[in-house]
């Protein structure tokens, strides 16, 4: 069998779309571009408000009723969420090169319909009132309901969080090389990732140093793999040091997790099987090393050489996780694989009962979310809080509520099944958690410090507090630190916004609840380490995003 | 650190006839500071790149020290790549900012700590080692930045016009200390920019490339005192170089209605290539004003005049035959007008025809056909 690398034999010059992708072609020689005497902008979109935008303004002074509040990632650059309308435009201010050459990058890609932002508008020109020149600004779509991996490591307790990241990275990272796109700078905090039916998915956000070329060589490649595996292990140990990382992540492992995967994934994508006709057992094969790897086979590409003595077969492939990716989607619920199927049946039961199959399911699980989740876990008592996820207590409940049925010969309904899986069924759980808390302890020695100030009062104490002086530093300090502002207070902000919706008062009591906890974990039934707040924060945040303008001093934006 | 080689190497890119580099050699010597410079798509980003190991080389080699790196991985080169847009993370102490990078090597750490403090004291940044990012300054951030590169000790530096997504204020200063801590460092750096000025105050050595192919190298001064040919004379100096084609008439230059002394040895460089031309440059402070009766000067109408305090500046057109030469100018870039620096108490009136000498001693002249340096 040979392989023979489809994308590299095939390109010697760019993509026809990416080549007619916008009126902006910047050289790579600044001089020159004149800066326009006038306020210039170069737009894909034709909202007006764009022209009402206070330009003249440093981005950093616009007035804090235009900014939508949503969390930001790490960025060297000023960078401020804004309403233009009924959108949130992410605004970027930087040098009217790096802009122009930025926004036509990105419209390259997305016209090569790649998983980056999409790029909205250049503004050049821009002066202020006295006359003073300002930079340029670049103009993205807020991508909706995407999550720097800052806020998303401060609201999940799964351990392979991390390790989920990275492999929607990798896939990010391949699927952008296989069109010859060489990144130059790939790191966490230059993606975003959406919660979507395939999981995280990442999105480029930031293509400063990227370059299109109509196919990448290995050294290309390799560079970005390698600068992506420092970048990632220095994203990791840094919100180690903030405490913000569960103690068992090993940095390193996950940096070297990207390299694996992304080669992995690179030869199974690339590499094109040829075999004769008689051998077709070999696609079979194939598709078992794609499993392996943990993705699905969407499509098989399969022709024949000329003259019909081979087979070629190039797989295209999904990731696997289907459910909990779904009802990560649906609710922002990020649980195990089978409590998700199982809450998903529930709210597919819930739908059904409610004479709702017509409606858009998202719309239907807010209600199941609002109606029959929350109510549930919001019954699991104070000292089991720690203890129990609420994705499990939910799970169990519902089977305690088919034990009751069946014995009944009738529906129970769940605010009964509730109590009585309490009384009859959670006390087990003491024995088990203290047992649980044991082993824990034990397992936990070598990493107790981080488990702790993760876990307990220290931390929960600290991160408000360095919210706190962020909020003053940013005061005092102006524009400066605000990048780094947003990605703190994030970690407190989706707690505390989450208070706007119910949900957060449970969370709120949560925290205050693992504040006096010692137990930092625990394992559940499936295996996984798991936590309250994990369940509660993503709804939070969504609330965040709606409540963001009265929420100032929690998002602390501006 | 190491001498940096590029062996007769060549670049074309799949699918292009000419190459984007062609057949360059270039020695950066161990510890210099050398900048390749030249118009866009001049191959210099190519170079770098090739060096950095993102380029394959189709012909020739690049040698790092005594080591063949032609074909080596970008990681196993020992280089830096410089400002590549470092994030500075929040959570860590700058010292931590500075040295993850050889944590994650697996670095002792009395070493890190001990190279962490010998970069931070070259860059200032003793004092806030011990600091959270958001307590420094934007220009200090950008240091720490420069430390994650310095601190790895690698054997070249590589900076891939570093300056260009900085805002103007930020990119003065940034040059200032690059400069200088690269002297302080002593790491062989190579270094590219569009910029000539940058060039001129950063570099060693500048290498001015044009098209795929390398047109000189030098230190700064033997650049601009002595450019080989045309386009360097044209491209080093800022204002820069008059350059206009001539007739030589009795080994004479005739501009217009006057004739300019030549030297016999430039003169008799000229081939019947030349068809009897010859190219004359000088810079705008090597001429000066001249009373209407002095030889060796030339008439020019004044079209413009500067006044900067300590500098005047004329710009004017040649005149020819009592009109304006219209195909004199082969390079300058004042809207092909002749530019003169004089004393800003002699300024003439707009509109005025002025007499100008120029300096013989620094006088470039060049072949109008191969466009190389005769005297």
């Amino acid at each position: 069998m040979t392989s023979v690398n489809i994308n590299r034999a095939t390109a010697s010059s760019l993509d026809p779309r990416a080549m007619k992708a916008t009126s902006i072609k910047t050289t790579a020689d600044p001089s020159s571009e004149q800066e326009p005497a006038a306020l210039h902008i170069t737009a894909t979109s034709s909202n007006p408000r764009m022209f009402t935008l206070p330009w003249e303004r440093p981005l950093a002074t616009w007035p804090r009723d235009l900014l939508a509040n949503l969390p930001r990632g790490i960025s060297r650059h000023v960078v401020r969420f804004v309403h233009v309308g009924d959108d949130v435009y992410a605004m970027k201010e930087i040098t009217q090169r790096v802009a122009e050459r930025e926004y036509e990058l990105l419209r390259k890609l997305q016209k090569l319909e790649l998983p980056t932002v999409n790029p909205i508008a250049v503004v050049t020109g821009r002066h202020t009132r006295e006359g003073e020149p300002l930079e340029a600004m670049l103009v993205t779509q807020h991508l909706k309901f995407s999550l720097p991996y800052r806020a998303l490591f401060a609201r999940n307790l799964r351990p392979d969080t991390a390790e989920r990241l990275i492999d929607a990275l990798a896939v990010l990272l391949v699927r952008l090389h296989l069109a010859g796109f060489y990144w130059g700078d790939v790191s966490l905090s230059n993606v975003l990732f959406l919660r979507d039916a395939d999981a995280f998915s990442a999105f480029l956000v930031d293509a400063e140093t990227g370059d299109l070329h109509p196919s990448l060589t290995d050294g290309q490649r390799e560079y970005d793999i390698d600068l992506a595996r420092t970048n990632i292990i220095g994203e990791l140990m840094d919100l180690d040091s903030g405490n913000l990382l569960a103690g068992e992540v090993d940095e390193v492992g996950v940096g070297n997790r990207l390299v694996d995967r992304y080669h992995s994934l690179w030869s199974a994508l690339t590499d094109v099987d040829s075999f004769d006709p008689d051998e077709m057992w070999k696609i079979e094969r194939r598709v078992n090393r794609l499993n392996d790897l943990g993705f699905d086979v969407d499509e098989l590409e399969m022709k024949t050489e000329e003259g019909g003595n081979r087979v070629l077969v190039r797989p295209r492939v999904v990731d696997a996780g289907y459910a909990s990716r779904k009802l990560l989607r649906l609710t922002g619920l990020d649980v195990q694989e089978n409590q998700a199927r199982r809450l998903l049946n529930d709210l597919d039961a819930y739908r059904a009962s409610t004479w709702r199959q017509g409606e858009d399911l998202e719309i239907v699980a807010t209600d199941w979310m609002r109606e029959v989740f929350e109510p549930t876990v919001r019954m699991i008592p104070p000292e089991y809080r720690s203890q129990i996820e609420p994705a499990q207590f939910f799970h169990e409940v519902l089977t305690h509520r088919w034990l009751m049925a069946e014995k009944a010969g009738h529906d129970v309904p769940m605010a009964e099944a509730v109590q009585s899986y309490i009384s009859e069924s959670l006390p087990e759980y003491r024995l088990d958690s203290e047992d649980m808390k044991t082993i824990n302890e034990e397992a936990d020695a070598g990493v107790v410090d981080d488990e702790m100030n993760w876990q307990g009062g220290h931390a929960q104490a600290g991160q408000g507090e360095q919210a706190d002086r962020d909020r003053t530093d940013k005061d005092a300090n102006g524009h400066e630190v605000e990048g780094q502002d947003a990605a703190d207070s994030g970690v407190t902000g989706q707690t505390n916004a989450g208070g706007q919706n119910g949900a957060g008062t449970q969370t709120d009591r949560d925290r205050a609840v693992e504040e006096v906890s010692s137990q930092p974990a625990f394992e559940d039934a499936n295996g996984g380490r798991s936590s309250l707040r994990s369940v509660y924060a993503p709804g939070s945040l969504d609330a965040a995003a709606d409540q963001d303008d009265q929420d100032d001093a929690v998002w602390a934006s501006s | 650190m190491a001498e940096v080689v590029f062996d007769h190497v060549t670049r074309i890119y799949p699918g292009n006839d000419e190459p984007s580099v062609s057949d360059l050699s270039l020695d950066i010597k161990d510890g210099e500071f050398l900048v390749l410079v030249g118009p866009s798509g001049c191959g210099k980003s190519t170079t770098l790149r090739m060096l950095a190991g993102l380029e394959e080389v189709n012909k020739g080699r690049i040698m790092i020290g005594d080591r063949d790196v032609t074909t080596m991985q970008p990681k196993d080169r020992d280089i830096a790549m410089v400002f590549q847009n470092y994030a500075l993370y929040p959570h860590m102490t700058v010292a931590d900012n500075m040295g993850f990078a050889l944590k994650i090597a697996g670095t002792p750490k009395d070493q890190i700590r001990q190279r962490v403090e010998k970069a931070a004291e070259v860059l200032d940044l003793t004092e806030y080692l011990d600091r959270k990012p958001k307590a420094l300054s934007g220009g200090q951030r950008q240091r720490v930045a420069m430390g994650r590169a310095i601190v790895r000790q690698p054997k070249v530096f590589l900076m891939d016009e570093p300056l260009s997504n900085l805002d103007a204020k930020l990119r003065v200063q940034t040059r200032t200390q690059i400069a200088a801590l690269q002297r302080q460092l002593n790491v062989t750096t190579l270094y590219v920019t569009h910029d000539q000025t940058e060039a001129l105050t950063m570099g060693d050595r500048i290498a001015v490339i044009k098209l795929g192919v390398l047109q000189q190298v030098g230190a700064p001064t033997e650049l601009y005192d002595r450019p080989e040919n045309v386009f360097v004379a044209g491209f080093i100096g800022s204002p820069s170089m008059n350059i206009n084609i001539h007739p030589v008439v009795n080994g004479q230059a005739k501009i217009g209605e006057d004739t300019i002394s030549l030297p016999r040895e430039a003169v008799d460089k000229l081939t019947p290539e030349d068809q009897g031309k010859i190219v004359v440059g000088f810079r705008p402070e090597n001429a000066s004003l001249a009373s209407p009766s002095e030889p060796d000067a030339f008439s020019l109408k004044v079209a413009n005049v500067e006044d900067l305090g300590s500098d005047g500046y004329i710009y004017g057109n040649i005149l020819t035959d009592n009109s304006v030469a219209e195909q004199a100018t082969v390079m300058s870039d004042q809207n092909k007008l002749t530019t003169i620096r004089v004393n800003p108490r002699d300024l003439p009136k707009v509109g005025d025809v002025v007499k100008i000498h120029i300096d013989p001693e620094k006088m470039h002249l060049f072949s109008p056909a191969s466009e190389l340096r005769l005297n």
